[in-house]
Parts: structure tokens; sequence; C-alpha cells
């Protein structure tokens, strides 16, 4: 249970909507600059959550937030890299986490694979403990004045509160809080929209030996087809199968059923692995998880993380991407903050810009995975295997992109890409 | 295809996969169908026939059906020789 404060000074200048990674990423970079927000959560923590495998980015990112002292001490698995299983279950590729060093070499690092739950209420935690404020409420609609948000209306146990603000972050991830008020442009499909996720936990499944065994597994059967496993703690494991919508419900099968029936035959390496496994967590589903806000900026709002983009989650950059763009958006508003330009027309232009670009740069990266798997394994292994390995340790933005390989990419995705997707109704 | 290129495809299929049997393989047989072939060979596969044959692989002719049969590949050679090689993606 997070602790929240009844005293609460007012105004806040950031409020911000949600209380997962993205909110405390946020809050977390924000304090650095010296600016305390208040954070509004609807939900109890902890609180189940996939997504579960972090990039070598977000270990980074961990590291210089002072964390990670505290986030060994939890025993989370450490990450060496992703091996992809072929349909075959024998054909693997590698992907290791790297990082680039100061004199541009790329060189091996970790990163932890974490049980959401407990690392999203420590993160939450942290904020708190380095003075951010917590809410416990339903974000219910934004204050605005002459055209800007200025402030949450949010309903409490003890009613409906304001809380006025300069700004308000929206990091209230898939629920797209400001899409869903009109604050921003509309949610629309993106690619992976028809896919469904099916997932639960398990315990007995057989791990790599040795340092290898955090590691994540990705067994590929068709495209579109695949499934997860991520280690999470000496005994218990997630796993999760994603296909296209249809499949599942044509398959006339509960979810239970579909899960355990997919595992036993979508790739014979993962059936290997699972021969004596047990559930320790009800069986769930996502779908309709792929989406993108187009104006997720403006005047006095700015959106972070999943609250305007998801693509797909096969190469875990749903974190990545709220951790960066997090340590963007709070440099950009204490510098709104500092000259005072929260209420003009465009105040987050360029981090908007910057957002859009990298995510732009994942998806094609994912888009190319399943267009083109063999010429993807080409560039990983032999063609780009440096420009791809850069992509996967978070060199996305304009400093370092398009890179020869995603401008490859590019071209051949367009013989393959149809016309934008429709506005989510 | 050539008789010579077929051996030199041969051979490098070989390399790339040490299982395979040659006196089993004929122009027709479906490599990737029969398991002779996955897509890491294929990586391999690909640096065997540069190196012997001189030919570049552009990232555009990195199908599947290239990879279909030895036929496949040898008109995949053809098409990549430096002769015959139209703008690489490479």
């Amino acid at each position: 249970m997070i602790a929240e404060n009844r005293s609460l000074p007012f105004p806040h200048d950031v409020v911000i909507v949600g209380g997962g990674p993205a909110a405390s990423f946020t809050a977390l970079f924000l304090l650095q600059h010296g600016i305390r927000p208040l954070l509004v959560e609807r939900d109890s923590f902890p609180r189940f959550h996939i997504g579960e495998s972090l990039t070598g980015e977000v270990g980074g990112i961990l590291r210089e937030l002072g964390l990670e002292a505290d986030l060994a001490a939890r025993q989370f698995p450490i990450k060496h890299g992703v091996t992809v299983y072929g349909a075959n279950g024998i054909n693997t590729f590698w992907v290791p986490v790297m990082r680039r060093q100061h004199d541009g070499d790329l060189t091996s690092t970790t990163t932890w694979q974490v049980r959401r739950d407990e690392f999203d209420q420590f993160l939450l935690e942290t904020a708190v403990a380095r003075g951010a404020t917590v809410v416990k409420g339903d974000a219910d609609s934004v204050l605005r004045e002459e055209g800007a948000v200025c402030g949450l209306r949010v309903k409490t146990a003890e009613g409906l509160q304001e809380f006025p603000c300069r700004i308000l972050v929206d990091a209230s991830g898939q629920k797209t809080f400001l899409a869903n008020q009109g604050v921003t442009g509309p949610k629309e499909r993106g690619s992976y929209e028809k896919q469904v996720g099916i997932f639960s936990r398990v315990t007995g499944a057989v791990r790599d030996p040795g340092e290898a065994a955090g590691n994540t597994l990705i067994f590929y059967q068709e495209k579109h087809h695949w499934s997860w496993f991520i280690p999470l703690s000496e005994t218990e494991t997630s796993i999760g199968v994603v296909v296209p919508g249809e499949h599942f419900s044509q398959s006339g099968k509960s979810t239970e059923e579909f899960l355990e029936w997919k595992l036993r035959n979508l790739n014979p390496a993962l059936t290997a692995r699972l021969q004596h496994i047990e559930f320790t967590e009800p069986v769930r589903t996502a779908s309709n998880y792929s989406y993108h806000v187009r104006n997720f900026t403006g005047p006095g709002f700015v959106c972070v993380g999943d609250s305007h983009r998801f693509t797909d989650p096969i190469f875990s950059f749903g974190v990545f991407f709220s951790a960066n763009e997090a340590k963007m958006a709070a440099a950009a508003i204490r510098d709104v903050l500092a000259n005072g330009t929260e209420r003009e027309a465009d105040p987050f232009a360029e981090y908007e810009a910057t957002c859009d670009f990298g995510q732009q740069v994942i998806q094609d990266v994912i888009d190319f995975f399943w267009e083109y798997p063999l010429a993807f394994q080409m560039m990983a292994h032999k063609s780009h295997k440096g420009e791809i390995t850069d992509c996967f340790a978070g060199r996305v933005y304009p400093a370092h992109q398009p890179s020869e390989a995603v401008q490859t990419m590019r071209r051949m995705l367009a013989r393959v890409r149809t016309p934008q997707p429709e506005p989510v109704a | 295809m050539s008789t010579a290129h077929h051996l030199s495809i041969l051979d490098a299929l070989c390399r790339a996969n040490p299982a395979c049997d040659r006196t089993r393989i004929i122009e027709t047989t479906p490599l990737l169908d029969e398991g002779l072939l996955d897509s890491l060979q294929i990586v391999t596969l690909i640096g065997e026939l540069e190196s012997s044959l001189g030919c570049q692989i552009p990232l555009d002719e990195v199908l599947p059906d290239n990879f279909q049969h030895l036929t496949a590949i040898g008109a995949l050679v053809d098409r990549c020789l430096p002769t015959n090689s139209a703008p690489s993606a490479t």
C-alpha cells in the first residue's frame, strides 16, 4: 500500500495521471530537477501487470536513478539477453543486452526481469520517499482554461476533487486518459491491433543453466504466432502466447484450454521446457493493445509511454519507452516551467517529435522482423550486426537514427505496408 | 545453372548444414520443407555462397522462395553474380 499524503500543498506545478512506471519515472526525473509532482492512481498497489522484461537501456536508467542496489536486494533475475527459437525448436538466434561505451564500442551489460507488482510498487514508493505525493482516486476529467489544460478532476473516496496544475502528464498507460477525454488526437489502431496475448505464471519450467537462467526466451511458430518465457524468480516464470485474435476465437477453447493447448504445440523447444509446470496465477488476456495517438502534447499537457502509443510486446520495449520518454518529458517540463511557456500552442513539440521518431524506429524493426524474418536474421547476424544491436540498446532517437539498417528496413517495408489504419471506435 | 555452380552450391549447402546427405539431394529437393535448411543455416549458406562464388546477395533477395531448392538457389546466385547484379540493399 502506498502512503497517501493528506495535507496537500496546492497547487502543484505538475499532476501525473497514473502510478505505473511511466508515472513513477516521470516523477523521479522531475524530482531530480527539483519539481515535486502529484500522482493520481486508481489502483491499490501491489497489483498484477505484465511487461516484466526490461531492455538494457532501462537497466541503465535504473542505475542512473540510484536504484541498482534496491533491485539487487529484491533478487530480480538478471537478464543477459534474449534467445529467439525458430519454428523447428532447434535453430536459435541470440540478442545480447548491450550498451555503447563512451568510445562507441559495444559492450555486454545486464538488465533485470521484474515482477511488475513489486517493481511498480517499489518505483512509486521511491518517488514518494523522494518527495512526490500520491492521491488515490480515479482521474475523471480535465480542467481547462482558454484552450489549455490547467488541472485534473478526480473521483476520490471523499468525492470529486479538483487539482489545478500548470502541466498535466498523462501516464495512464493503455487507459489513454487524455485520448479518451478528447484532449489529444483520437486513438488509432496499430499494426498489431488484431493480436491477442494469453498469459499466466508457472512453476516448474526448465531454464537454461548457469547465468543464462534469467534470460528471456522467445519461441516463434509462424508469422504473428509466438510465445514468451520470462523468469521472474528462482521458481516462477511468466509464460504467454500471442496469436491473431481470430485464431483464438475460432479454436472454440476457453482461455485456459487455449493456453495449455498452445504451450503444447506452438514450438517443440517450448513444450520440452514445460513438461512439469503448475500455474500460479489465473490465465489472463490482453487484446486491442496496439494503437497510437497523435497530437499527444499541447498547451498544459503531455503524454508519456503507453498513454500515446504501444506497438507490440515481442522485444520488451514497453518499459523502455516509459523510462526514456519520462526522462525527456521531465527535462522538457523543467524548461517549460522555467520559461512560463506552458500555455503556448505547442510547448512540447520537440519532445513529441522525438518520441514519435523513436517509437517509429522500433515499430519498423518489429514490422521488419515479422515481414522479413530471414533478412532480419541476416542483418542481426551478419550484415548490420552493430546497427541492430544499437536498436536493442536504445539508440533509437535522432542522434543515431535512421541508421543504414533502418533505412533498408523502411525501403523494403514500403513494398508491403498497407494504408494507415482507421481510428478506434 | 551451370554444373560447376550446382556443385559449388551443394558444397556450400553441406557446409551450412553438415547433416545434409549430398547423395540424396537433387535440384528440386524441398530444402526448407524437409528441414535441410533453417533460417540460421541460410545466413551461413549466404556467407558460403558469397565467398565461394563471388556473388553478393542483397537483403531484398533473402526471402524463403529463393532457398526452396537448389534450382532456386542457383537462379539467385546467377542474378547476384557481379556481371548481373542489380543495385544492392546492403
